[in-house]
């Protein structure tokens, strides 16, 4: 009886427990990674932040901390990578933008050191180069707000031109920030944006180590991940070169739930 | 005001006096030896110097009875600055060493040396050396007595009006040795122009010009042969040897023709066909390195300095390592490796020359790729000394720095001062914003444009708007009863008019009764087809209409029913009338008030 009813308290605080510690848990390793970077071992940290990504955190901070450990161990298109998940989640983050672009200055010169001359495209729409800096959050607020005031001029039905001018404004920037927002929902683009992370790969033309090559990617190059096939990734680079990366040589910048 | 700038030029030539006036000149030569035999040599030793001017002139003696064997020259410039700007001492001095062996027996004096600096001139002393008659077995021919006392021991062919004479430093150097090469044009006669027609040619040589350019090489003055020449150095050069075996030095040859400028008009030049004088093809005998050779090597002296611009970088930052040699030899050719070390990435080093050859730097740039502490060796080069012919090893201090993943603040070592073209290729340092010391550390991520009421939120008011839209031009376009009334009654009228052409009268009299009937529908509120005279009397009342319309009206009713049965009725005058007063009608009918 007495053990029943230590076995049935203990298994009781477990449950209560549980969320509780996996929360510690994740607080500690979040703790040691600072650790690592701030006792300059990146490459500790780096390693600790993957860790917390794999156990679900989807964090801004974490990636931001992430690519910081990352680009100081030299894996630039890892860092790329992070900074870029990072300014998805936080689209205005000033210091990880500035981290972002030294990073890929730094990458830039390597690339240049190792090749000679290299030029490599960011891909972007207008579209999305105009909402980019913007949350998704922010541009659906401006969105519905623009829509309310186009209905309350509406329903004042009042007379002049003035009036339909403002009307008219309304009702244009309210369909344009909806198309804006379409925009950076990625309507409009094809496949997922992806960092190529691999600091040499080679777009093959299948599926499989022994296809034909197509050419180089380029460490911390974006492209759109439009299919994936027997742990392939078909992608197409900003300057239009398409070809199949090995999944580990590519990292979907949009990471929902810890799936990369 | 003028008195001003009287005081203030007064002073300025105060300061400027002491300057010009302790201008001080002397001149020496010495011998190592006052007595030898013929083919022995005696080291000579010619000393200019000039206190607080340059010099502008250094007359060799001639050395008649000697053949020049070696030939060394040290200018030693210094220059001092006193206080302010009032007082500078300046000193320049010029050594000559020469090797001179004695070519045949008698009393020779050397000297004196003139030197001339500062508008002064000064003379050395005269050295009397006495040689023996003993010929020794090996010794250089004898200048044949036709030849011309040779200046300097070099080949030339003499003219009494001008000749080339190429003088080389040493006829023997070691392989990358550095030999100095002049071509001496030696003329008789003041003006004419003068021009290179062959420069010299030096197969098997690395050749660097000495000249600097825009400048104006010193001329001086002999005497050879008791006439006066004057001594224009046309071409200086740097030889080094690439290969060893005998190479010859070609000749030059130069074109002096009559003055074309302001000489001629002073006597200069003078006319006549140009004079072309050549040089006389001299050959070196270049030596091998002793084996074994080490690499890199430069002949001469050399020094070797390295320096970091820091001491403590972050992992993947870059660092800069320098190094300068200088020295005598050909440092154009030296090359310096940084060891490859684990960790580190080593770029291509920038290298860069310094203005007078003396020095080379090289820059590397290093990343740092992994943490940890690194020691970067290997810099060293070694010299070959010709007089010894010995090697010695010149190296870098080993530098030490470390990298970690924290940031750090850069500590300088060494001032580095890399050349523009260095700063502008210098690869950007990784410049991190620092990590996040907290977070949220959120473990759900959903766009909000991922779900479902984003979506419902963001279509809807479009969505409504088009409903209003398009439930407006489904107001607009239901026809109100007026609307009706009128289009009913136009037809009516449009028929009215038919059965007149046509001549029905009971046609055109009923289509006008209907027209009026359907045109009361609208202020009546109900059909009028059903009223009778009073209640129709009545409704039209109520909706204001005039008493005398209210009875033309229903007189026109009237009027009309009975002319529909009527044959009076059909006659075209009597329809337009018709027509007419039904027209009239409706327009004030179309002017009533609704019905309450």
């Amino acid at each position: 009886m007495t053990l029943r009813c230590v076995l049935a308290v203990g298994v009781l605080a477990s449950l209560t427990a549980t969320p509780a510690s996996a929360q510690q848990r994740i607080d500690a390793l979040f703790d040691e990674a600072g650790e690592h970077f701030t006792q300059g071992r990146p490459d500790d940290a780096s390693a600790a932040y993957a860790r917390l990504v794999e156990a679900g955190v989807v964090d801004a901070d974490v990636f931001h901390n992430q690519g910081t450990a990352l680009a100081s161990s030299g894996r630039y298109g890892e860092a790329v990578l992070a900074f870029e998940r990072a300014l998805h989640l936080d689209p205005g983050a000033d210091d990880t933008r500035a981290s972002l672009e030294s990073t890929e200055r730094v990458l830039a010169d390597r690339l240049t050191a190792a090749r000679g001359e290299v030029e490599t495209h960011r891909s972007s729409g207008l579209s999305e180069a105009l909402v980019r800096d913007i949350s998704e959050r922010a541009v659906a607020i401006g969105f519905l707000a623009l829509w309310a005031l186009a209905f309350l001029f509406l329903g004042l039905r009042k007379k002049g031109v003035a009036f339909a001018a403002m009307s008219a404004v309304f009702f244009l920037s309210a369909a344009t920030l909806g198309v804006l927002l379409m925009a950076k929902r990625g309507v409009f683009r094809d496949g997922d944006p992806a960092v190529i992370t691999a600091r040499e790969a080679s777009l093959l033309e299948g599926p499989d180590p022994r296809s034909v090559d197509r050419g180089d990617a380029y460490e911390g190059e974006r492209a759109a991940a439009l299919r994936r096939d027997s742990g392939y990734v078909f992608v197409r680079t900003g300057d239009g070169r398409s070809g199949w990366l090995p999944e580990a040589a590519v990292g979907l910048i949009e990471v929902e739930n810890g799936q990369s | 005001m003028t008195r001003v700038c009287f005081i203030g030029c007064f002073a300025a030539s105060l300061l400027a006096t002491p300057a010009v006036a302790q201008v001080q000149l002397s001149a020496t030569l010495q011998v190592d030896r006052t007595q030898l035999q013929t083919g022995e040599v005696v080291r000579l030793v010619a000393r200019g110097q000039v206190d607080g001017a340059s010099m502008d002139d250094f007359q060799l003696p001639d050395f008649d009875g000697f053949v020049v064997r070696s030939r060394s020259v040290q200018r030693p410039v210094q220059i001092q600055f006193g206080y302010g700007n009032q007082r500078m001492v300046q000193s320049s001095t010029t050594v000559h060493t020469y090797l001179l062996e004695a070519q045949r027996p008698g009393s020779f004096t050397l000297g004196p040396l003139t030197i001339k600096g500062g508008g002064q001139e000064a003379q050395s002393n005269t050295v009397q050396v006495q040689v023996g008659g003993a010929a020794v077995v090996g010794a250089a021919p004898a200048v044949a007595a036709s030849a011309p006392a040779d200046p300097d021991g070099d080949g030339y062919e003499y003219n009494d009006r001008a000749f080339l004479r190429t003088v080389v430093s040493d006829t023997e150097p070691y392989v990358g040795q550095k030999t100095e090469v002049q071509v001496l044009l030696y003329i008789a006669e003041r003006g004419g122009d003068i021009s290179l027609v062959q420069d010299v040619e030096a197969e098997g040589f690395w050749i660097e010009d000495l000249h600097t350019p825009g400048s104006r090489p010193p001329v001086r003055r002999q005497r050879i042969r008791g006439r006066s020449f004057q001594v224009h150095e046309i071409r200086r050069l740097a030889l080094y040897p690439l290969r060893a075996g005998e190479l010859t030095v070609g000749a030059a040859q130069v074109s002096i023709g009559p003055s074309r400028g302001l000489a001629s008009l002073f006597g200069g030049g003078g006319g006549g066909p140009a004079f072309q004088p050549a040089g006389v093809p001299v050959t070196v005998t270049s030596r091998a390195l002793p084996e074994p050779a080490p690499s890199p090597v430069i002949i001469g002296e050399g020094t070797l300095t390295a320096s970091l611009d820091r001491t403590q970088v972050r992992t993947g930052d870059a660092i800069t390592v320098s190094a300068v040699a200088a020295g005598s030899g050909r440092l154009s050719e030296l090359r310096l490796t940084l060891t490859a070390q684990t960790g580190l990435r080593i770029l291509e080093p920038q290298v860069t020359d310094g203005p007078d050859g003396r020095s080379r730097t090289f820059e590397w740039i290093v990343v740092a790729e992994a943490p940890g502490t690194y020691e970067l060796e290997g810099l060293r080069f070694h010299t070959f000394d010709p007089v010894s012919a010995r090697y010695t090893a010149v190296n870098a201090p080993a530098l030490r720095f470390e990298a970690a993943g924290n940031a750090q603040t850069p500590t300088p070592v060494q001032p580095s001062t890399p050349s523009p073209s260095a700063e502008r290729e210098r690869p950007a340092e990784l410049s991190l914003e620092g990590l996040r010391g907290s977070s949220e550390l959120r473990r759900e991520h959903r766009a909000l444009s991922s779900t479902l009421p984003f979506w419902g939120g963001a279509a809807a008011p479009p969505l409504l708007f088009l409903l209003l839209v398009f439930g407006r031009r489904l107001r607009e376009r239901e026809p109100s009863a007026a609307a009706q009334s009128r289009s009913q009654r136009k037809q009516r009228l449009q028929a009215a008019l038919s059965a007149k052409q046509a001549g029905d009268a009971r046609t055109f009299y009923a289509a006008l009764d209907a027209a009026l009937l359907e045109a009361l529908d609208a202020p009546l509120g109900e059909r009028s087809a059903g009223m009778t005279k009073n209640e129709l009397r009545d409704a039209l009342k109520a909706c204001a209409m005039a008493d005398a319309d209210v009875d033309a009206l229903l007189a026109e009713r009237e009027a009309n029913d009975f002319a529909r049965f009527s044959s009076a009725g059909a006659g075209a005058n009597e329809m337009d009338a018709a027509l007419e007063r039904t027209r009239a009608l409706l327009s004030k009918v179309d002017k009533l008030e609704a019905r309450p």
